[in-house]
């Protein structure tokens, strides 16, 4: 079953007609976990592509229970377990083909799983004695909501936040989320998709220069926005689904090309993926340091390898390949690179200035336009193999990578100073767009636009990507 | 302007609210009129912004004048008509009045002549006069022939077909070689109306079936109708969902066709009891429409379909009358562009359909043995 489509979306209702129905704690989880099922069930249709899965999540179980007895042991070997039966699963390429199970497995949802799982494992190590019921763990793992991509959540604060109250005006801010990720999804990251092939398909080496380096801003641009348009829009759709069932989702994105730096930019966009990794890789590893290294001078940098090793596993994450790795290096090498700079700059200027600094509009605008450049050239091998990126810049030639880079970050740093621009009438105009009423006329218009497009035009959209990962 | 912190909706509320937040009561009624607003604003819009874009003038035919006996064209008239899917079209209507490019002048005795009757596939509506199927039947004929094979085209609407016999002593004044005349099922459903002339407009009454039909006919709608209907599938399945109006390709044919085809039998019976006699051939033509030409072209088809089946049944009621019938949905079927047959949501046919059709008509009319010279010019022409 697509997320975000018109089946899902009947799913969905029909589910929290029958789930609401009921307002026994016993009867929302037994539809929960009925409606978790079938929707996994969904994807396969069969018992052997699901039993890897089910495979996984026995051993998870097991391994929770291992973490929780208090042996001092058993709480590390449960962690390798559990991370060893994933990379397996996941069929990563330096694995000997001759151990992979026979291709076929469903493993969608699998990583989002893997998280959950290991928070638990990792979480019963540090507070033995802790139980999760085997509903609880089914019911939190499978979130069919956030079942095929996120967002990720600990299981405090999914159980913190699945019992809501839900009246007509949550049941709107669900539609209105709904029906927003699902405009995002379906016509704007469809538009985006399909101008940026065009824009792959017409860069030939034999443009005239200006022409060539519009192209290659155009492809260097317009897949962060596509890319956003895709992961943003299917997490509104599944936060809005997941509150009719009572339910808050954490948020993922935060005006992500508003961050002024890479560091900043990694606590907007992806955020339950860099929490969870902050809490679980970045917090350990910088208090392991500390404690080893307690020298004034050492405390220096510990973050910025701290922050090196935490964004390249996010980066390294997200795929198999040797460009997913690279793609990590990029990422835990902008992160740590910026951390440096900070550290420089702070020295320099003293944190005061280096505050000013950056409180200036003018260096706001340029930073931001660097941090949307940065991230856009590392999702090159986000998006691109290694021979693709080659063609690309053989197309462009070094002139007009260089005039490519300079486009990108001047649009964008134009582009998205528009809002500091608007000043208070941007307030304003956030405040008009915010109203409900406002949001209603938006939204039917959404829906008409989706209809035509979807039912009418038979539009096909792009998978959402990170429903690979 | 001060916005409303009551119309704002809450960004983030507190995991530990115990009471859904309310709306005011007001907004159960703004809420759903701010929805069909917008919607009716936005479909208004549309349909301006498409009518803009896809311009339609069928509406004035400058050229056409009823009689009681039904449509007829001004001698010598010119018009431009476009329906919104398709280019402008022009048509020149000869001194008689009929869409060719020749005169109506008697020929000379044995030249070859065909004369076209029908409704407006007939006579090349929303084709240009060179792209339909008599005027490339003509050039082809001509070819072949090495003679002038002139094609009278006196096709009109489909509201005349029953009348068709009231114009045979004007067909056979033209002195033709054979008669072709051209038939579907949007012909047979009007077979029995009354003619343009002898209907009294009603006044009009907005109601719940107008308010459907000017749903139906808005620019909107019709082009929405043609981006499904690009998908031939789409179209068949859409088709299938209609009754009266699709039961001519299910198996066995309803009464109603029965009789419909009963009631085309008795015109054809009408016609050749008048052609016979001056020993001139009719040969009938059957222009499928485009779902049932889709049909044709699906190896397995749907439990109890049959697109043949009304083209079988008027074969029979066409022999007994003394008519040469051709069914031309295979024809169309098998045509190598299929999207080019037909305009998606008008139905007729187009330029590719038009090329069908002649070719049906041209071996029709080859087989004839008024045109047996022809193919002895060809053999000669060869060596």
């Amino acid at each position: 079953m697509n997320v975000p489509s018109w089946q899902f979306l009947a799913f969905v209702l029909v589910g929290a007609a029958v789930f609401n129905a009921g307002s026994a704690r016993t009867w929302r989880s037994a539809v929960w976990l009925v409606l978790n099922l079938a929707f996994v069930w969904s994807f396969s249709q069969a018992v052997l592509p699901l039993a890897p899965l089910a495979g996984f999540l026995a051993i998870g179980y097991g391994c929770l229970a291992a973490a929780g007895s208090g042996r001092k042991w058993a709480a590390p070997a449960s962690i390798v377990l559990v991370l060893a039966v994933f990379v397996w699963l996941k069929r990563y390429s330096f694995i000997p083909e001759s151990l992979l199970l026979p291709p076929g497995a469903m493993t969608v949802g699998l990583s989002y799983i893997f998280f959950r799982v290991m928070h638990l494992v990792i979480d019963a190590g540090q507070e033995p004695g802790r139980r999760v019921g085997v509903l609880r763990y089914l019911n939190f793992t499978l979130n069919f909501p956030a079942f095929v991509s996120g967002p990720i959540q600990r299981l405090e604060d999914y159980e913190a936040n699945d019992s809501l109250p839900l009246g007509m005006a949550d049941i709107g801010v669900a539609a209105w989320r709904m029906v927003l990720g699902a405009f995002k999804v379906l016509i704007l990251s469809t538009a985006l998709h399909a101008w940026q092939s065009d824009q792959i398909a017409a860069l030939t080496g034999n443009l005239p220069a200006g022409q060539r380096a519009l192209t290659g801003t155009l492809i260097l641009v317009l897949y962060p926005l596509f890319l956003y348009a895709n992961f943003s829009g299917y997490t509104d759709f599944v936060i809005g689904a997941a509150r009719l069932y009572r339910l808050r989702l954490p948020e993922n994105f935060d005006r992500p090309f508003s961050a002024g730096n890479f560091i900043e930019f990694w606590s907007r966009w992806h955020i339950s993926l860099s929490q969870w990794l902050r809490g679980y890789v970045f917090n350990p590893l910088l208090m392991t340091w500390m404690r080893r290294h307690r020298s004034a001078r050492s405390k220096q940098y510990p973050s910025v390898v701290a922050f090196f090793v935490t964004f390249f596993l996010v980066g390294a994450w997200h795929g198999q390949t040797s460009e997913f790795l690279f793609f990590g290096v990029l990422q835990g090498g902008g992160v740590a690179g910026n951390r440096l700079y900070q550290v420089a700059m702070t020295r320099r200027l003293t944190p005061a200035g280096y505050e000013r600094l950056c409180a200036r509009p003018v260096y706001r605008a340029i930073t931001r336009g660097l941090t949307f450049t940065w991230f856009a050239f590392t999702l090159l091998w986000f998006w691109a193999t290694w021979a693709e990126i080659g063609g690309l810049a053989d197309k462009l030639g070094v002139l007009g990578c260089v005039a490519a880079a300079v486009g990108t970050v001047g649009s964008a740093s134009i582009v998205l100073a528009i809002p500091d621009l608007l000043g208070p009438s941007g307030r304003w105009l956030s405040g008009v767009l915010g109203s409900r009423y406002t949001r209603t006329a938006l939204a039917s218009a959404m829906v008409l636009v989706i209809a035509i497009a979807g039912l009418v035009l038979n539009v096909s959209s792009p998978e959402i990507v990170y429903k690979q990962f | 302007m001060m916005i409303d912190q009551q119309t704002t909706l809450p960004a983030e509320r507190t995991s530990g609210a115990a009471q859904p937040w309310r709306l005011p009561r007001r907004d159960y009624v703004l809420l759903p009129l701010i929805f069909l607003g917008t919607m009716l604003l936005l479909l208004a819009a549309g349909e301006i912004t498409v009518r803009l874009i896809y311009v339609q003038d069928d509406a004035a035919e400058p050229c056409e004048y009823v009689t009681g006996s039904g449509a007829r064209y001004h001698p010598s008239c010119v018009s431009h008509t476009k329906v919104w899917e398709g280019p402008w079209i022009t048509q020149r209507f000869n001194e008689c009045g009929y869409r060719t490019a020749e005169s109506c002048a008697v020929r000379p005795p044995g030249a070859l002549r065909v004369v076209v009757m029908g409704s407006s596939t007939a006579r090349g509506a929303l084709v240009n006069y060179s792209d339909s199927f008599a005027a490339r039947a003509s050039a082809y004929l001509s070819a072949r022939c090495g003679e002038l094979v002139d094609f009278q085209n006196l096709g009109t609407e489909p509201t005349d077909v029953n009348q068709i016999d009231r114009r045979i002593p004007e067909a056979l004044a033209l002195k033709p070689s054979a008669i072709v005349m051209t038939i579907g099922p949007y012909d047979l459903i009007h077979l029995k109306d009354p003619p343009p002339a002898a209907v009294r407009p009603a006044p009009e009454r907005l109601n719940l079936r107008s308010a459907v039909y000017l749903l139906r006919d808005s620019r909107l709608f019709l082009l929405m109708q043609y981006y499904l209907y690009r998908d031939p599938a789409f179209q068949i399945r859409a088709f299938l969902l209609n009754g009266d109006p699709a039961d001519y390709v299910r198996e066995p044919l309803s009464s109603v066709w029965q009789h419909r085809v009963n009631d085309a039998g008795e015109l054809l019976h009408r016609i050749s009891s008048e052609t016979a006699p001056a020993g001139v051939p009719v040969l009938l033509v059957y222009i499928p429409e485009r779902a049932q030409a889709a049909l044709a072209t699906l190896k397995s088809k749907p439990s109890g379909v049959d697109p043949f089946v009304l083209g079988s049944s008027l074969q029979v009621a066409a022999s007994k009358a003394g008519v040469q019938f051709f069914d031309a949905t295979r024809d169309f079927a098998a045509a190598p562009d299929f999207q080019s047959l037909f305009y998606l949501t008008d139905g007729h046919p187009r330029d590719g359909g038009h090329a069908a059709l002649a070719g049906v008509v041209e071996q029709g009319l080859l087989a004839e043995p008024s045109f047996s010279r022809c193919r002895a010019y060809a053999q000669a022409a060869a060596k």
